[in-house]
């Protein structure tokens, strides 16, 4: 295990869902940012740390808010599909995995958006399905810097309500929740009833995560 | 010289020479006084960034150092430098296109780096004042920006491939290729994206609207380009000269 999913394995072990109490967004993004995506510019992209991006990339889902996304499909479902299929370290996808993807648009409630080229979302639809796209590859640890940042209320209570879904109907593998959210906020209320979770403040969890910058 | 640098004008016509000669003459001599004269232009135009350029260029060496053992191993031309139990290793005209393939690569190397460093707008000052239609000027800008986008993209794009947490060393050929595609057509569609927000904030700006200067501002030559331009003169001069002597 490396560094990166060390430090999430002890602060978000097997079947513990974790709530980071940040002072402000952009803590938990500006972490994964710097550990995973800064130190690749000064290495060759077939060197040791690539490799260990495509371990920790089937480790850990992540769902930045103000960091540009990269989508390789025409259309959203395939996009969806071919999550699923990265999950068995393929690229080419199946019938059983365009039906799941279908399945789990349809969950999140926008399967309207299954035709529609990633390209032309918009900022909220984008993070929707950028968000599904990393939880169809099962990943150990799911994080979020904040939740609602650039959602509609609707759509924020859509998301909860499919999290909820996932941490009630027991994931397997089981899924790590990493959420952020900010003094004050009462969003994640119905996801701290549904499943075992940990609070811990952003100045706690940096003395595990440490200070990667 | 000003804080604008010298003018793209001067940086052309030293461009022009340097790779003028490097091409025309097939003796060191020549080719190696523009290398020292470009050297100079490097050293006093960006002197903070010299030693990234030397770091940028000992990159790029390794292979060129491997180009130039080709030539070195396979030009058995002219006469034999150094041989072993008899046999002809090194010959004198393979030395010297092995020597003129560093040279000419140099010029190139350093012209790129000292290019590189003109700002955008003066580009776009000088290709106006050169009877460029400002339409045609701001295509052109816009296309010589997008090309350390598109490298930044691809790295980008290769990234996003990797985080999906498919190893890659495990995938067939097909599978591999097919993930070429992918990126390929991600890259096109981040690239469109950025070609259309650039064209949206240049008309936001005013550039190409009809019935109005786009570049109001004028874009004389300096004193330091007076000079440069003087140096390349006598150095034009000096290397036509040396080129009657040697052929």
């Amino acid at each position: 295990m490396d560094g990166f999913s060390g430090m999430l394995e002890a602060l978000a072990p097997e079947g513990v869902s974790l709530l980071l109490e940040q002072h402000r967004p952009g803590l938990l993004d500006g972490w994964c940012e710097k550990l995973l995506s800064q130190p690749l510019p000064r290495h060759s992209l077939w060197s040791e740390p690539a490799r260990r991006l495509e371990r920790i990339g089937g480790l850990a889902g992540w769902v930045p808010d103000h960091f540009p996304l990269f989508f390789f499909n025409e259309r959203v479902l395939e996009e969806t599909a071919a999550a699923l299929s990265a999950r068995r370290g393929q690229v080419r996808t199946e019938t059983a995995d365009r039906d799941r993807a279908a399945a789990l648009l349809a969950e999140l409630d926008i399967m309207h958006l299954g035709e529609r080229s990633p390209y032309t979302l918009s900022q909220g639809e984008t993070k929707l399905v950028w968000f599904l796209v990393q939880y169809a590859k099962a990943p150990r640890w799911l994080l979020l810097d904040h939740l609602p940042s650039g959602l509609s209320p609707a759509w924020q209570e859509k998301l909860i309500g499919f999290i909820r879904n996932r941490i009630m109907a027991a994931d397997t593998p089981p899924v790590s929740w990493v959420l952020g959210a900010l003094p004050g906020e009462e969003w994640y209320e119905p996801l701290l009833a549904a499943g075992n979770w940990r609070r811990i403040t952003w100045e706690s969890a940096q003395k595990i995560l440490g200070d990667p910058g | 010289m000003n804080d604008r640098g010298l003018h793209f004008l001067t940086i052309l016509l030293l461009g022009l020479s340097a790779s003028l000669w490097a091409v025309m003459s097939a003796k060191l001599l020549i080719p190696l006084f523009w290398l020292l004269l470009l050297s100079g232009f490097v050293l006093r135009l960006h002197p903070a960034e010299f030693p990234r350029f030397l770091r940028r260029l000992v990159k790029i060496g390794v292979t060129l150092l491997f180009i130039s053992l080709l030539q070195i191993i396979f030009r058995r031309q002219g006469t034999v430098l150094l041989q072993l139990r008899g046999f002809p290793l090194i010959f004198s005209t393979g030395l010297r296109e092995a020597v003129l393939l560093w040279i000419r690569f140099l010029i190139l190397f350093a012209l790129a780096f000292i290019m590189a460093r003109v700002s955008p707008f003066h580009f776009l000052l000088f290709s106006r004042k050169a009877g460029l239609s400002a339409d045609f000027s701001l295509r052109l800008l816009t296309s010589l920006r997008l090309i350390p986008e598109i490298y930044q993209e691809a790295r980008r794009g290769l990234w996003f491939l990797r985080f999906r947490g498919i190893r890659f060393g495990s995938l067939s050929l097909l599978d591999k290729i097919l993930s070429l595609r992918q990126l390929l057509y991600g890259l096109l569609m981040r690239s469109m994206n950025t070609l259309f927000h650039t064209s949206l904030l240049l008309e936001l700006r005013g550039y190409g609207r009809r019935g109005s200067g786009p570049i109001p501002l004028p874009y004389p030559l300096g004193p330091a380009d007076y000079f440069c331009i003087i140096l390349l003169l006598l150095g034009n001069a000096a290397a036509f000269r040396l080129y009657n002597l040697t052929y």
